[in-house]
């Protein structure tokens, strides 16, 4: 069989009236829940899950995507309108996006992601359909010593996310690390400045801290200088992009692509890294980076390409070995399950139909969500406008909800509740959020990753040296450190010169 | 004579120290292990020094370098405390009123935070915001929470 | 508000729940509202999915709604923190598991809940047996007895993987290590599918797994699979030799059932254990839960009952013997 036959084959399935329905239900019902803040595309499929159980597979699959898609779309947005990122991979969307809304353009940013999101969409696809095989055995090269490795490059990557000092960029880095270790220790099962609180010993939850630190923290500030209805967003000037800015986003988002495609495959959290990745490599290459972290487009359209592509491609580790690679995709195997099909290293061959079927359907599902998008940016736009004092309390009281909703308790309200105040109290220091929350997510892995590495080689550090791929990762962080850090030294002479 | 430059900085960093401090004191029973079989508190630890290292890297900053200029910062406490405690109320009012009432209590009383808060509006924001959250989340998306809780007499579900 | 009327109201509440708690009566008009189902574990799972499969079914025999709810959370600890507490009437049971309502109470040192207490067993609804699975290419060996020695001539040296520590895919490793006495690295990971997949690629040498995702690896040819931990063979790897077989009183099973808060009227208990063995003898669910290669039990509350308390010793002398530190 060829590829085209493939292709026919999942088109058959993909576009039957019935089929193309339920993506379409599944995009809609994604972005609206995914929109509200807090609810981040884990929380809505799980939320959404029980209305596919009476669907065929294909179909319950292929609205299960949509759900995805339509959320994770749904987070970005938050992200760019409110400065709430829904999920982890939408927090460098939220420097720039949320800047270049209050200047007045967030119809722009929102097509940006819309239309990079939909390119790299395509072009994951693409990939997908052609070497999935492949690229899943690229997956399984990677070990915990590749993943530290890789965790290593992604931390010292987002030093590069500081537009301040250095320094205080690393100290929320670590802040972050720390706050990461929170919860039971993965290789010896004890429990870390857990106080006996059951609900800590899964650790923080990710979606909480980030709704403290970025959605409620940005609120207070707001509320400080109230000084207009609407606060802080300037006129808004166009829904589109213009031509110049078509300009600018062309570089970022084909860069954003192909690097989200790669890490995508990385089941042990690649995805997660691929959004920075593309926005700290983005900071160093473009000629705009003046304007990075005060509206810069470009920091728009390179982690949301990187995002979908890395989407995308996370598909290739559960569809040819079965094996879901991060919670989404655990999900999407739950579901699979209940239908009666058990994915495997053999689903290919054994249920052509849903394979080719799936894929063909994520390009239709990406499709459907720019043409369901495109002209709801007027909406979204036009809901900057309402009185912030309606506003707000809105968003409070969602976020509430979205925060009760992660485990259906409490306990994540009161942690987002916490860390607006240590948001705030950091912002009143000038520490920017950002960092932390990436220190955040990559601690646990960069930690479990070492200590899985060392426990393999039997407490053998040249493990790390030994693979190739690991040691060219190493080699590469080193060089992007010193590339971060020679301008900032330089910089400082200059001041101790002046001094 | 040391003069401090930057005050802000000075606070941060000194934050920064204190943080490690409280993590290696909460942590001081974790086993540490070493580098080649680490404990549960190896890494922690490790990462608590390096912020007391960074902090004080901060503190030495805002002695040497000045601040750059910028806005004097607003404060508006009676905000800060609505918006903040709004969440708390949130949580443990939910079970005992049910989402409905905890909803408009938690709106009436976080929009008085803004100086155009307006009573009527509240309000009326309160209802709408209840009602759609009601039927969103309880009605659409059963989310195991009642929209009237035991605290409500007749329409409480007990 | 009118006070009088608010404390009758209260009084009528008070007498109805006292009555729902009266023995005897208690069961014929159960149930008379909904009932919620609390679900220790996240959506997607298979506690969630063997939930969602029973109360589906309960719904249309009793005629009332039978409503999941997730309590995910610390191992199943919260959820079941929450099932201890609320009202023993029969409206909120729960779904429990191996590690929650066996290991659970020997390696936590504290519960949110009354250990001695403990749950109403209604009864087991299935079991998944664990298969023993090694990466080809690293394990040259073709049956138990062939690992065991290649595993004793290199003491120390190999690996294998576990979806966390105190989990029943570890504690399986650990009662290899004990019965046979060879010595193996644990290598713990954060679920099963990070596990397996390091299996598969060869950067740990082996596991046991739950059988329906295993499975699916060894007919892909990308693991060898050893031996079953169920005491009879699995339908979906009939080839595979069971581990009792070869290490006699080998068993590690990981099994999902459903449970009442302590103090719950037997009656009532009875009523669900009854329905749920029917629901689980029906040919249809039967043969769904084998096509997932789980086995179906649904057994009497009492049997359930034997069950747990069997299990609960033998995990607490496997986490004894290993040396399991406790949390």
């Amino acid at each position: 069989m060829d590829i085209f036959s493939n292709l026919w084959l999942g088109a058959s399935t993909a576009f039957l009236p019935m089929n193309l329905l339920y993506g379409f239900v599944g995009c809609l019902l994604g972005t609206a829940i995914g929109v509200l803040p807090g609810l981040g595309p884990t929380a809505t499929i799980a939320m959404l899950l029980p209305i596919t159980f009476g669907l065929p597979p294909e179909s319950a699959l292929i609205m299960l995507a949509g759900i995805f898609y339509g959320a994770q779309y749904g987070g970005s947005t938050t992200a760019i309108l409110i400065n709430l990122p829904g999920e982890s991979s939408s927090v460098v969307t939220a420097i720039d996006g949320y800047q270049m809304a209050r200047n007045g353009r967030a119809g722009p940013a929102l097509a940006t992601a819309a239309l990079g999101s939909f390119f790299a969409g395509t072009v994951a696809t693409i990939l997908l359909a052609v070497a999935a095989p492949p690229l899943a055995a690229v997956a399984l090269n990677f070990g915990p010593a590749e993943y530290f490795s890789l965790m290593v490059l992604g931390l010292v990557a987002s030093v590069a996310l500081a537009s301040g000092s250095l320094v205080k960029a690393m100290a929320m880095i670590v802040f972050g690390l720390i706050l990461g270790t929170v919860g039971t220790d993965v290789e010896s099962g004890t429990p870390r400045y857990v106080f006996d609180i059951p609900e800590l010993y899964d650790g923080l939850n990710f979606v909480a801290v980030s709704m403290g630190i970025f959605g409620i923290c940005e609120i207070l500030r707001n509320l400080e200088n109230e000084q207009e209805r609407s606060v802080g967003v300037k006129r808004v000037t166009g829904l589109m992009l213009t031509k110049e800015d078509f300009k600018r986003v062309c570089g970022p988002v084909l860069r954003g692509t192909a690097l989200g495609s790669f890490l995508g495959i990385l089941p042990g959290g690649g995805a997660m890294l691929a959004s920075f990745a593309a926005y700290a490599m983005e900071k160093r290459v473009s000629p705009n980076r003046a304007e990075f972290g005060k509206g810069a487009i470009e920091g728009v359209a390179a982690p949301e390409s990187a995002n979908n592509a890395g989407a995308q491609t996370s598909f290739i580790p559960m569809l040819t070995l079965g094996i879901p690679g991060n919670p989404v995709m655990a999900l999407m195997v739950g579901a699979m399950i209940l239908q009666g099909i058990t994915p495997g290293p053999n689903v290919i061959s054994d249920e052509p139909k849903l394979f080719w079927g799936m894929i063909v359907s994520m390009w239709s599902g990406n499709l459907m969500l720019v043409i369901l998008n495109l002209p709801l940016i007027g909406l979204w736009v036009r809901m900057l406008t309402v009185p912030y004092h309606l506003l707000f309390p809105a968003i409070v009281g969602f976020c509430c909800i979205g925060a009760y909703s992660i485990n259906n308790s409490v306990f994540d309200v009161f942690v987002m509740a916490g860390f607006s105040v240590i948001g705030f109290a950091l912002s009143k220091l000038r520490f920017e959020p950002a960092p932390l929350l990436l220190g955040f997510i990559l601690g646990p892995m960069l930690e479990e990753n070492l200590r899985r590495a060392m426990l393999i080689s039997q407490g053998d550090p040249t493990t790390f040296l030994r693979s190739p791929l690991s040691l060219s990762l190493l080699i590469f962080a080193g060089l992007v450190l010193a590339l971060v850090l020679s301008p900032s030294i330089s910089r400082k002479r200059e001041e101790a010169f002046t001094e | 004579m040391l003069k401090i430059r930057n005050g802000r900085d000075f606070v941060g960093g000194m934050s920064m120290i204190c943080i490690g401090l409280l993590f290696i004191w909460f942590g001081r029973e974790l086993e540490a292990g070493n580098s080649f079989q680490m404990g549960p508190g190896y890494f922690p630890r490790m990462l608590s020094l390096l912020l007391i290292v960074l902090g004080a890297l901060i503190m030495v900053q805002s002695i040497i370098v000045q601040a750059e200029e910028s806005e004097p910062d607003t404060w508006n406490w009676m905000a800060y405390a609505l918006v903040i405690f709004a969440p708390v109320g949130f949580g443990l009012l939910l079970a005992r009123l049910g989402l409905a009432p905890t909803m408009f209590v938690l709106i009436v009383g976080v929009a008085a935070a803004s100086r155009y808060a307006n009573w009527r509006h509240s309000i009326l924001l309160g209802l709408f915001l209840s009602v759609c959250s009601v039927l969103l989340f309880t009605r659409l998306l059963s989310l195991p929470v009642s929209a009237f809780g035991p605290w409500i007499p007749f329409l409480g579900n007990v | 508000m009118n006070l009088n009327r608010f404390m009758a109201i209260a009084a009528a509440a008070t007498a109805f729940c006292m009555a729902g708690a009266e023995p005897g009566r208690a069961a014929d008009n159960y149930p008379s509202k909904t009932v919620t189902v609390v679900v220790p574990f996240a959506a997607g799972g298979n506690t969630d999915t063997f939930g969602r499969l029973v109360a589906e079914e309960l719904d249309k025999r009793l005629g009332q709604r039978f409503i999941v709810e997730n309590k995910p959370g610390a191992g199943g600890n919260i959820g079941l923190g929450d099932l201890a507490r609320s009202k023993p009437d029969g409206y909120t049971i729960g779904m429990g598991t191996v590690s929650s309502n066996a290991i659970n109470q020997t390696l936590y040192k504290a519960l949110p809940y009354d250990k001695d207490k403990g749950f109403e067993p209604i009864s087991l609804i299935a079991s998944l047996p664990n298969v023993l699975v090694v990466n080809p290419d690293r394990i040259k060996a073709n049956s138990v007895q062939e690992l065991v020695e290649f595993l004793k001539k290199e003491p120390g040296k190999h690996t294998y993987a576990s979806s966390g520590v105190g989990t029943s895919i570890h504690l399986a490793g650990e009662l290899l290590a004990t019965k046979t006495g060879v010595k193996i690295t644990h290598v713990p990971y954060k679920g099963s599918s990070q596990a397996i997949l390091d299996v598969v690629a060869g950067h740990v040498d082996m596991m046991f797994d739950n059988i329906p995702t295993a499975a699916q690896q060894v007919k892909g040819g990308k693991v060898k699979a050893l031996a079953v931990t169920s005491l009879e063979r699995a339908a979906l790897l009939p080839d595979v030799p069971t581990m009792a077989s070869i290490i006699p009183g080998f068993e590690a099973t990981s099994w999902h059932g459903l449970f009442a808060p302590p103090g719950t009227p037997p009656e009532i208990v009875e009523k669900l254990s009854k329905e749920v063995q029917a629901i689980i003898a029906d040919p249809a669910m039967k043969a769904k839960l084998e096509a997932m290669g789980v086995t179906p039990v649904g057994n009497t509350s009492v049997e359930f009952k034997d069950f747990i308390a069997k299990e609960t010793v033998k995990w607490a002398e496997v986490i004894k013997a290993a040396n399991v530190p406790l949390q």
